[in-house]
């Protein structure tokens, strides 16, 4: 290619060295052939031009001084020697030659001159022979006036040929001079081409070697690339893979893909992605569309990323993250897989929900023993307030009533005899005031929660011969029948309290109902339940509206015409304090039933949990 | 200077054109009945007189005409001559030779290679823009090339051959 450049441009820079000789010769030629013919027009036309003005001046003079001699005159010879010079001045004023003749200094005017001559004398000349001599005398006289000028005429023709001889040479000189230049410019053109041809071939050169450096360079760095490409893709954390899309196969993938899959590499190229998925994704669609949907959205210049459920060759799924995203390939469509095995990451997902769950429970139960707590603290302040009011009133009123006390007693004994009304009303004093005395037994109890006494019982045996200790109205039947046969660790004189509360609860709301009939009973019974024991108590009243129900533990709550409403949350006070707890069981029909589970003595707790059927192990 | 009526020679060049031959010509030329303004001398086969041939303008006329359109140094723009060609005036004398001497009223004197004649259209102009040429207007006869056709004829040489007041052919 070099030198075949070099070769053609020495040969074009030759064939313009000759075509300029060439053209060289032709101009010289050209210049000395046309300064040959200017010169020798000039010398045959200008010059001999003015000759044969000079002749014919010359013949026409002769001709009319024949006339003025009288020898031998021609007439018609002398008029065509008229007609002949007077069409030499016509032939000065018309025509190229004429023109160039007509240049020459004082020519016009002698032409002009010489003009009106022959004008002036025509009529002489067309009158021979019969013109005067002297006429034709006169005629000869001008025509030789005329003839010095014309003399002048031929000279000057001569003279101006020998200028423009002179001029041509110069010419010559001058474009002798231009040809020189122009040779020169040429061959300092030529040489220049040389030149710069030499130049651009080492310039050529020195960039052919620095090319092929710079190829070595970059194949060697592309080398390493690919290397490091390589080293980056089969020592990469997750799985890759490079998918043909129009063939729907792998064309690389890495080790990782090779494990996640469990197969070889070489097994991984033979495939496609729909041979390690299931049929169907989890969210129903099929795996082969899924793909299809992808693999165009990749295509399509998208880098999507979405879960997907593989499925390894032992048929194991394995949930994945996928990222795809198009690889610049010419002509082929390419779509490079990163998949990340995201089953470690599914349970820590599948953990820290239940754990959320678990947490969730954990708040609310924590949110329920403070709604709890809340409550208790609300309860406990309102007690402190009754507390402290009772505490000095009841105090105060404890002395006087105890004088009343006495006093009834003492009037009754002493006019009981005279008159028995008297007694009636006195013990009616006696009663009522042992009723106040006992509300504010009941406050001072509720108020100053004193420490338990706590003494092994028989249960069964301690209730029923509390419960038979227990007055109440005529009314009401009360039906105790426990069948617990535990042991249990009381304060027998508090938890009578409970019971006295409980049965006067059950009996004062069966006997205050409006339109109560039928027998009124309390039915109260006791039975072990698992480590724990209950005892329940039951009336036939008309219950506790729902409503109410909320309220009936809560202090100084009381619906009745008598008591302060702390009967039952004395219950409930008494109870919490051994441990136990009061319940009101929901409604299920006629009327109200309290619950207190309490808790069975240590000892008791293995022996009694075997018979749970509870009833028939006997006291 | 009688001229001829156009239509005359219009009639000739047809009749020539119909015998498609060259003109058959008496043995001995009429003898001019007009001025003499040509005078043909030297080799020829036809006269009409001792001198050799003498032509007035009618017979010159007569001859078959030629128009030439062209430019000359002495002229200025395109000028139109017409008169019969040179080499059928040689023709109708039975001229034979290498050259001919043309003289000039004015005693200019030019030989004329016969070949000038054979190889271009070369006339012996009788009219020059349509009218006759008088000696002042370097007529009556005036030998023209066709210069305007033949550029290689704007030579001196062939200028000095266009000679004009012409008034005898020397045959050589």
């Amino acid at each position: 290619m070099k030198p075949r450049f070099i070769r053609l441009a020495y040969a074009a820079l030759g064939a313009g060295i000759l075509i300029s000789a060439v053209g060289v010769y032709g101009v010289v030629s050209g210049m000395r052939e046309a300064a040959y013919r200017a010169q020798s027009e000039f010398r045959d036309n200008i010059v001999w031009f003015a000759a044969q003005f000079n002749g014919e001046l010359a013949a026409l003079t002769d001709a009319l001084h024949d006339h003025v001699t009288g020898v031998q005159p021609d007439s018609q010879a002398t008029v065509e020697r008229f007609d002949v010079f007077w069409s030499r001045l016509d032939s000065a004023r018309e025509g190229a030659l004429g023109r160039s003749f007509l240049r020459l200094p004082g020519a016009a005017e002698t032409v002009a001159d010489a003009a009106a001559t022959l004008r002036e004398f025509e009529s002489t000349v067309l009158a021979l022979p019969n013109a005067t001599s002297d006429e034709v005398g006169r005629f000869v006289g001008a025509l030789r006036a005329l003839k010095p000028r014309l003399n002048e005429l031929t000279l000057a023709a001569l003279a101006s040929r020998n200028v423009d001889v002179a001029a041509e040479h110069r010419a010559q000189r001058e474009g002798a001079t231009r040809l020189t230049v122009l040779l020169l410019g040429m061959l300092v053109l030529g040489t220049s081409l040389v030149a710069l041809l030499l130049l651009e071939r080492a310039k050529v050169a020195a960039l052919g070697r620095t090319l092929a450096m710079r190829v070595a360079e970059r194949t060697a760095d592309l080398a390493e690339s690919e290397d490091r490409y390589r080293t980056l893709v089969t020592h990469a954390p997750e799985a890759i893979v490079v998918l043909d899309a129009e063939q729907g196969k792998f064309i690389e993938a890495n080790e990782n893909a090779a494990r996640l899959f469990g197969v070889s590499r070489e097994r991984v190229l033979e495939c496609g992605p729909g041979d390690f998925s299931p049929p169907l994704q989890p969210d129903g669609r099929a795996s082969a569309e899924l793909v299809a949907e992808r693999v165009a959205a990749a295509l399509a210049g998208e880098v999507p990323i979405f879960e997907w459920l593989h499925q390894n060759v032992s048929g194991e799924r394995i949930p994945c993250e996928i990222r795809l995203v198009r690889l610049p390939a010419a002509g082929r469509s390419l779509v490079r897989g990163s998949i990340t095995d995201i089953s470690v990451r599914k349970r820590h997902e599948l953990e820290l929900a239940r754990h959320r769950e678990r947490l969730e429970e954990l708040v609310e139960e924590r949110t329920r023993e403070l709604e709890t707590a809340q409550r208790d603290l609300l309860r406990a302040e309102r007690l402190a307030a009754i507390g402290q009011l009772t505490g000095t009133v009841s105090h105060e009123l404890r002395n006087p009533l105890a004088t009343i006390h006495t006093s009834s007693v003492v009037l009754a004994k002493r006019l009981g005899d005279q008159d028995p009304s008297v007694v009636r009303i006195a013990e009616r004093i006696t009663r009522n005031v042992e009723r106040c005395v006992g509300i504010i037994q009941d406050l001072l109890d509720y108020t100053r929660v004193r420490d338990l006494e706590l003494r092994r019982v028989d249960f069964d045996a301690w209730l029923r011969a509390t419960v038979a200790d227990i007055e109440v109205p005529d009314a009401v039947t009360v039906n105790c029948d426990p069948r617990s046969g535990a042991r249990v660790l009381i304060d027998p004189e508090r938890l009578r309290q409970v019971m006295v509360n409980l049965i006067d609860n059950a009996a004062l709301s069966m006997i205050e109902a409006p339109g109560a009939e039928g027998p009124l009973r309390i039915d109260i019974t006791a039975a072990t339940d698992g480590e724990r024991l209950r005892l329940r108590v039951a009336d036939s009243g008309p219950g506790i509206a729902e409503e109410r129900r909320e309220s009936v533990f809560e202090p100084l709550y009381s619906t009745r015409a008598f008591g302060v409403g702390l009967g039952l949350p004395l219950v409930r006070q008494i109870v919490e304090q051994h441990g136990g707890r009061v319940e009101l069981e929901p409604a299920a029909g006629h009327g109200a039933a309290f619950v207190v589970w309490l808790a069975l003595a240590p000892a008791e707790v293995a022996p009694q949990t075997a018979s749970r059927s509870g009833g028939t192990t006997p006291a | 200077m009688p001229r001829a009526p156009r239509k005359a020679y219009w009639a000739l060049a047809t009749i020539l054109a119909v015998v498609a031959a060259p003109p058959a010509y008496p043995e001995s030329l009429p003898p001019p009945a007009g001025r003499v303004i040509l005078t043909v001398s030297g080799a020829l086969s036809r006269t009409n007189d001792e001198a050799g041939a003498r032509f007035d303008r009618a017979m010159l006329e007569a001859l078959p005409q030629h128009t030439l359109l062209t430019e000359t140094p002495w002229t200025d723009g395109i000028t139109r001559f017409e008169g019969p060609l040179a080499r059928n005036v040689l023709a109708a004398v039975g001229a034979s030779g290498e050259s001919v001497r043309a003289s000039a009223i004015n005693d200019y004197a030019v030989n004329i290679p016969l070949a000038d004649f054979e190889q271009y259209d070369v006339i012996v102009a009788l009219t020059r823009d349509g009218a006759p040429m008088r000696v002042r207007d370097k007529g009556p006869l005036w030998i023209i090339y066709p210069w305007s056709d033949h550029p290689q004829l704007r030579s001196e040489v062939h200028h000095s051959r266009s000679i004009w007041q012409l008034k005898a052919l020397h045959v050589e």
